[in-house]
């Protein structure tokens, strides 16, 4: 089943929270002062909080609504885009952005195989050598795009896990167009070689957090309070 | 990957472990892989899982209890509390725990290095059986919870192990090891079974 995507256009957060996280425990302190810490989290996972929503007109209102239903109180994944196109690899070319010697925009019958698809991408990017499950190296060659950069986010569509984000935590090394990247979290499922890396538009399967909402409050019957929320990454589901 | 050694115990000793813990359950069609963490993780055949594979991250166990190693034959009984989001659980929870009654059920451990690369192969502290499958269905959580004892936990007096022959031939059916042990007791004498 196709995963539908945030409406990030429609439902667009004031901010935008992505956090590694996962379970780790002091083991209390000794009687010198001194702590162990404990990281159960096996490589952790992410969780994204979308602050201020606002819900200033009635289709806002309706979708907010709708996707509520759709969210099921987490029982149902979705795809949420991570907008991080500030922090992009994106062409630099001459102390200046390079966006000017993109393609046009395509027609609308044209068809660019993601969602949403309404453009070629502005960064192109392919793994240089294949990753194996819970791999933490990734190899990432750019044919279009500056230099990667630590702190920067892309994703990789995965046979079973779909699509999973991935942050750079550290450039090991450089040769050419390919950086020898450490990454987080390790890598959910095996990839081959050659596979496309996402840079414009980072993305993750999440459901929504336990205990969460986004159904608005609705105010005289007309308006609706801002809303937030917190959702969290989600395993695989072939069977919905 | 190695087996435990200093370089492991050094780490273990410091500031920042990152442990790992994996259930290996032997039942029919396949054995049921998984590990305390949320990704997927795949660990080489050893002496318990003789084929290795894929442990299944499953979040978290939930409510790991305390194990204590079999010191001197002291019989245990272990609750593991699973959540039901993988379809193999759900099954087992719904209609197949009887294909899981009577399997053995290994715990083990390991610890991850910074990399979360498994630093060396699991250490399987203890091997029970399991006989009692308990789901709870609930609005917000659903889980599975997994009754597994030692072979000798269903004895009337179940605190105290016997190092009899039959008993250590039902763990260990190619072992002779107890085989003898009547012939060390010259005041008593223990018949199998016994109340």
């Amino acid at each position: 089943m196709t995963l539908f995507v945030w409406p990030y256009r429609l439902l667009t957060p004031a901010t935008q929270q992505t956090v590694p996280d996962g379970a780790s425990q002091e083991a209390g302190r000794s009687l010198s002062g001194w702590g162990q810490t404990a990281d159960f989290s096996g490589g952790g996972f992410w969780t994204s909080t979308l602050g201020n929503i606002s819900l200033f007109d009635q289709d806002r209102i309706l979708a907010a609504r709708a996707w509520s239903a759709h969210l099921r109180g987490g029982a149902r994944s979705f795809i949420m885009p991570c907008w991080d196109l500030g922090f992009a690899p994106r062409p630099w070319a001459g102390g200046a952005s390079a966006l000017g010697g993109l393609p046009a925009l395509a027609d609308d019958g044209d068809w660019f195989g993601w969602e949403p698809s309404f453009g070629e991408p502005i960064m192109v990017a392919g793994l240089a050598g294949a990753v194996a499950l819970s791999g933490v190296e990734m190899a990432i060659t750019l044919t279009r795009g500056a230099g990667l950069k630590a702190g920067q986010h892309f994703s990789l569509h995965h046979d079973v896990w779909g699509w999973r984000m991935y942050r750079i935590e550290r450039i090991v090394s450089r040769s050419g167009n390919t950086a020898e990247c450490l990454v987080w979290p390790p890598g959910r499922e095996s990839i081959a070689a050659g596979a496309s890396v996402e840079l414009d538009v980072p993305r993750c399967e999440m459901k929504l957090a336990s205990g969460q909402s986004i159904e608005p409050v609705i105010r005289g019957g007309r308006m609706a309070e801002a809303i937030s929320a917190t959702f969290v990454e989600n395993r695989p589901n072939p069977s919905t | 990957m190695s087996d435990f050694d200093l370089a492991a115990a050094a780490q273990l000793a410091g500031g920042v472990v990152r442990p790992g813990v994996f259930l290996l359950i032997d039942a029919w069609p396949g054995p049921l892989r998984v590990f305390t963490g949320f990704g997927d993780r795949e660990l080489e055949p050893d002496a318990v899982d003789a084929e290795g594979g894929i442990y299944t991250g499953v979040g978290q166990l939930i409510g790991l209890p305390a194990v204590s190693q079999l010191i001197n034959g002291v019989a245990q009984r272990i609750e593991y509390t699973l959540p039901i989001g993988d379809e193999t659980l759900l099954a087992l929870a719904d209609s197949e725990a009887d294909t899981i009654r009577g399997a053995r059920c290994f715990q083990g451990f390991t610890a991850f290095d910074e990399h979360w690369r498994p630093m060396f192969r699991p250490l399987w502290l203890t091997e029970l059986v399991i006989d009692v499958l308990r789901p709870n269905f609930a609005a917000d959580a659903s889980t599975l919870t997994v009754s597994a004892a030692t072979v000798t936990s269903a004895r009337r007096r179940a605190s105290f192990n016997r190092w009899t022959g039959p008993a250590h031939r039902a763990a260990h059916p190619t072992d002779a090891f107890c085989d003898r042990t009547s012939l060390y007791a010259p005041l008593t004498t223990v018949k199998w079974p016994s109340k």
